[in-house]
């Protein structure tokens, strides 16, 4: 059961257009270029690109915490910087940099954030015990957060963006500074969300991992958005058959464009 | 779906931020471990000032006896050392005195060899003074003050008499201008009495008998020093007294030596210290016990990483930062609670309060009171704390910020230390300081009413500010949408214009006039003792702070003049009807004013003091011999225009976009509140007529959407009561108008109500449809009205 009830849209998350200009140091960084993707239910969104190319900055927009320039980005049907508190109700955000209190066990963490997200008192138990058995969580719920290993945090702060059960879900680098099997427990967690068909955007560089878990990707750079679609559509506009090749052909394709002399990976 | 705040779910967030400052080894370490630690160390401290100072209780020093200069000290010395001598030689009195007064024997057969040998003959000093300071300075154990010799005893006195005398001698004792010349300068006359004994024959029985008689003493009270010599005393002329019955048999001196013994409560030199270091203590320890928990939940947040995910959250983050702010002040309680009872603890067992404030002044009401105004501290510091650790990115930031503020708040720490420092109207608006001064006239027993709350209501106003500020700061650089958050927007000029003026612009606004006002305000009669002049100056004062601060944060703020302030009139045709509305309310509020005040005092609230009395009479007996336009400017024309500014204006417009009605209210509220505190004196019995106006004031202001109709309503209320108080003798002699205390005529009442009624009916009614002239709802009460204030009217 989603937050919000009757949203009748097919794309929980639109973007149109963004555009999005920094004053940095007296100068102007474009930080998006006009950018345009949608996300629908059930779906899993990919946004690509190496440091620097935006992505952040556009699930900032997503999430309300950063006015565009120009364009705009809807979730649920509402314009981010409008309806800002109704759109968050209904994001669960992840990000790479989220702690968690060292002083609270596990439990009383997430508690806490269904209070933040005004889920009813019962209601919150009920989740809190269906993501601890989906997340494996239940060993350590009464534990004090500080205890905890990077892998355990690493599902707590998943649990933490899940317990209002919203129905767009995005995800910062969630696999960032984790081994082998944390990563795996992240991303079939997220195969799993998809199939409860959330609408999730997820920005990574894990492009093997994304490879698997996504169903649509944007390919970012510098604020542009060189390629969108399923693997097939970039495999065919590419020309290449790996995510990293095309990432990689991407990058040189932009440099050309662009004349500058930047480091190049190969 | 915006989420609902109940207060359950406030709570249970309040709940995790407590918990998260609580279980922090670092807050425990200053809430329990620093007050164990500190006060026993201080108290080790204080002692050592103290004993430095009262040497009295080091054991081995002798006993001294002062006698006050106007009394014969060489025949008392002697008659002392009679006793003496009869107390050590254990051969004379207890033979007699089990005869005659078998229940003294014990007394009598006080000193055995121990006690002879730790208790010798007393040193007697004479005196050059009163001797007040020589026991305050414990120069002398015991005072021997006055006398009364047994003539005058037997001249009819009863007990009456006695204990009269005793209070005025304790009167005199007291005053402390009495010897503030004095110096304690002593001759030391030590009169041993000889090995071989001593006899009444030695003296001359009728220089003896003139130093019969009751004698006031005085000692400290716990000194044991001090008991000791009162005991001595007793012991000794209750020996001389047996031994005159005995030698002087037949004469009627039934007890030639009675003493009357006061004890006094000495407040060494460092009394007025101890009583500000006592609070200064307690409110650097609370402020101590705030700081780490601020820092932690605001600056820790970002360092862990949890602050966005608060942001984006759909709880706004004011009210995070209001569950935030709730556990600070908890957690400070709990320190400044912890740290009063182990002050309180210290204070009592190491005998230091007894001797700093006296016998019961340390009560359970003070220590209440004290807590009470520690709670108001820590309302505005950790307000205060919060506004600059949200700010900081990470801990060590925080901490940067916080040295300079913990600096900036020892220094008015400090000089409420100074000696002689005075609680002034100045300092009452001081942070800090105010408390700290309050809390020490409170445990010295001096608190001034007035001050007072001038120091909770600054307070207050601070820590809403601080409040205001801390929550736009609060998440501020996590989220860039929009131009809110950050010190930037806050204090510099915004680019953007607004209709409106904010809650935190006026909370701002007002805590910047406020203090100002009321320092200026109750400084102005110092300038001239000519009452015109200081009318012109408080006028000067009010256009200056009270219409002057708003008009420039409007300015400065770009906030839009007309629609804050009302500026657009009602049409002429609607003028027609609120014109005879606003003759009708002005000419009958300030009968339900004046009920009201008379209800309010019969219920005990505001009731006027006889001396504020004669003082407000003698003001108008002033204004009187002024010209009337002098008086009607200053006091009619200056207010309406200026707080018709500042509170329909700036506070009801920044109040009214939530609630028109909590707006009318809280703005009426803050409208009386101003006027208790304007004159020097604290006038509550202003507060409830002049809420009431606010509230006509503000709904005329709402119902109108116009400033000009509230404003003539003003002055003309205000210049009516000038008026009668300026027409008062004219008046009285047409037999118009009562004592100011007694409640008005009925059929004046009636009609007043009326008027009012009819008044606000109109106004309400000229909203509705367009102004109809002449269909005046009520003409019957126009004319009882018109009847009842035409010799007012008719005489301006």
């Amino acid at each position: 059961m989603h937050l919000i009830s009757g949203i009748q849209c097919d794309n929980l998350i639109v973007l149109s257009d963004l555009v999005k200009r920094f004053q940095w140091a007296g100068e102007t960084v474009n930080a998006l270029n006009g950018l345009s993707f949608e996300v629908s239910a059930g779906e899993v969104f990919g946004l690509l690109g190496p440091n620097g190319a935006g992505k952040t900055t556009t699930l900032r927009i997503v999430m309300g915490l950063l006015a565009p320039d120009t364009g705009y980005a809807e979730v649920g049907g509402m314009r981010t910087g409008q309806h800002s508190s109704e759109v968050r109700a209904i994001i669960g955000m992840v990000s790479t940099n989220d702690g968690v209190y060292p002083w609270l066990t596990v439990r009383e963490m997430l508690l806490y954030f269904a209070d933040l997200y005004a889920v009813p008192v019962d209601r919150a138990r009920d989740r809190l015990s269906t993501l601890a058995t989906q997340l494996e969580l239940g060993r350590f719920l009464d534990q004090r957060c500080s205890t905890l290993s990077t892998g355990q945090r690493q599902r707590v702060i998943l649990a933490r963006g899940l317990m209002h059960d919203p129905p767009v879900m995005l995800l910062d680098e969630p696999t960032r500074g984790l081994d082998v099997v944390g990563s795996q427990t992240v991303f079939q967690f997220i195969a799993h969300l998809k199939e409860m068909g959330k609408a999730v955007l997820l920005s990574t560089h894990r492009l093997d991992e994304a490879e698997r878990v996504c169903d649509r990707f944007g390919l970012l750079h510098r604020g542009n958005l060189m390629y969108t679609g399923t693997l097939a559509e970039i495999r065919q506009a590419t020309e290449q058959k790996h995510l990293t090749d095309m990432f990689l052909k991407m990058m040189r394709d932009n440099e050309q464009t662009t004349g500058e002399a930047t480091w190049s990976p190969l | 779906m915006v989420p609902s705040l109940t207060p359950a779910r406030l709570v249970r967030l309040c709940l995790k931020e407590l918990r998260e400052s609580l279980r922090d080894r670092r807050t425990i370490v200053t809430l329990v471990l620093m007050p164990l630690l500190v006060y026993p160390l201080l108290s080790l401290v204080l002692n050592r000032a103290l004993l430095t100072n009262m040497t009295a209780s080091q054991p081995g020093r002798m006993v001294r006896i002062g006698i006050a200069s106007d009394l014969d000290g060489p025949q008392i010395s002697a008659a002392l050392s009679i006793g003496y001598a009869m107390l050590r030689d254990r051969s004379y009195a207890p033979l007699y005195l089990e005869q005659v007064i078998p229940d003294k024997r014990a007394e009598a057969n006080l000193l055995d060899a121990d006690s002879r040998a730790a208790l010798p003959f007393p040193e007697i000093l004479f005196l050059h003074d009163s001797g007040r300071q020589s026991l305050r300075d414990v120069a002398v154990d015991l005072l021997i003050a006055s006398h009364t010799t047994t003539d005058e005893l037997d001249l009819g006195e009863d007990d009456a008499g006695d204990v009269r005398a005793e209070d005025e001698a304790t009167e005199a004792f007291d005053d402390p201008e009495a010897d503030s010349t004095s110096t304690p300068t002593t001759l030391p006359l030590a009169q041993s009495p000889t090995a071989g004994g001593s006899s009444l024959a030695q003296l001359n029985p009728g220089d003896l008998m003139k130093v019969f008689g009751q004698y006031s003493v005085y000692y400290r009270d716990g000194d044991p020093q001090s008991e000791r010599a009162l005991q001595l005393l007793e012991r000794m002329l209750t020996a001389v007294n047996n031994q005159v019955s005995r030698e002087m048999i037949g004469r009627d001196f039934s007890t030639p030596f009675s003493l009357a013994a006061t004890p006094v409560a000495i407040k060494s030199n460092y009394a007025d210290l101890l009583a500000t270091m006592v609070p200064l203590v307690l409110v650097l320890m609370t402020m101590a016990g705030a700081v780490y928990p601020a820092i932690d939940l605001t600056a820790g947040e970002r360092e862990r990483g949890t602050m966005e995910s608060l942001i984006v959250s759909p709880t706004p983050s004011a009210v995070i930062l209001l569950a935030k702010y709730s556990a600070v002040v908890t957690v400070a309680l709990l320190t400044a609670l912890a740290n009063l009872g182990a002050m309180t603890v210290t204070l009592w067992v190491s005998g230091i309060g007894k001797l700093i404030f006296g016998e019961g002044v340390l009560s359970a009401g003070v220590i209440g009171i004290i807590l009470l105004l520690l709670f108001l501290f820590t309302m505005f510091f950790a307000a205060l704390l919060l506004a600059v650790t949200s700010f900081a990115k990470s801990f060590k930031e925080a901490q940067a910020y916080l040295i300079p503020l913990m600096l900036l708040a020892l220094t008015p720490g400090v000089m409420s230390l100074m000696p002689g420092i005075k609680f002034t109207a100045l300092l009452a608006t001081v942070p800090l300081v105010n408390i700290v001064l309050l809390a020490r006239e409170i445990l010295i027993g001096s608190a001034e009413w007035n001050l007072a709350l001038v120091a909770i209501i600054c307070n207050t106003i601070y820590a809403l500010a601080a409040l205001v500020i801390a929550s736009r700061l609060f998440g501020s650089d996590a989220s860039m949408h929009g131009s809110k958050g950050s010190w930037r927007d806050l204090m510099l000029r915004p680019d953007k214009r607004q209709t409106y003026p904010t809650v935190d612009q006026m909370a701002l606004t007002m805590a910047i006039m406020f203090p100002l006002y009321f320092v200026v305000s109750s400084s102005l009669p110092g300038f001239s003792s000519d009452l015109g002049t200081s009318l012109w100056l408080s006028a000067a004062a009010s256009w200056l702070l009270i219409l002057g601060v708003p008009l420039l944060a409007t300015w400065y703020r770009k906030i839009q003049f007309s629609t804050t302030y009302r500026l657009a009139g009602p049409t002429g045709a609607r003028w027609r009807v609120l014109l005879p509305a606003i003759v009708l309310i002005a000419a009958s509020a300030w009968m339900i004013a004046h009920e009201i005040i008379l209800l309010a005092q019969a219920v005990g609230i505001g009731v006027i003091q006889f001396d504020q009395f004669e003082r407000v009479a003698e003001f108008q007996e002033r204004l009187k011999q002024l010209p009337l336009v002098l008086v009607l400017l200053t006091l009619a024309v200056t207010p309406a225009i200026c707080e018709e500014v500042l509170f329909r204006g700036f506070v009801l417009s920044s109040l009214h976009k939530k609630s028109t009605t909590w707006a009318i209210v809280l703005s009426a509220f803050l409208f009386g509140l101003m006027h208790v505190l304007t004159a020097n004196v604290l006038a509550i019995e202003r507060f409830l007529p002049t809420t009431f106006m606010g509230l006509i004031l503000g709904w005329l202001a709402i119902r109108t959407a116009s400033i000009w109709p509230g404003m003539l309503l003003h002055v003309l209320h205000n210049g009516l009561l000038l008026c009668m108080s300026h027409y008062e003798d004219q008046l009285k002699t047409w037999n118009a108008l009562g004592e100011n205390t007694e409640h008005l005529p009925v059929t004046w009442l009636v009609a007043g109500g009326l008027s009012l009624a009819a008044g606000l009916v109109m106004i309400k009614w000229t909203n509705r449809t367009q102004p109809v002239t002449g269909a005046m709802p009520l003409p019957a009460t126009s004319t009882t009205n018109s009847s009842a204030t035409s010799p007012t009217t008719g005489s301006s």
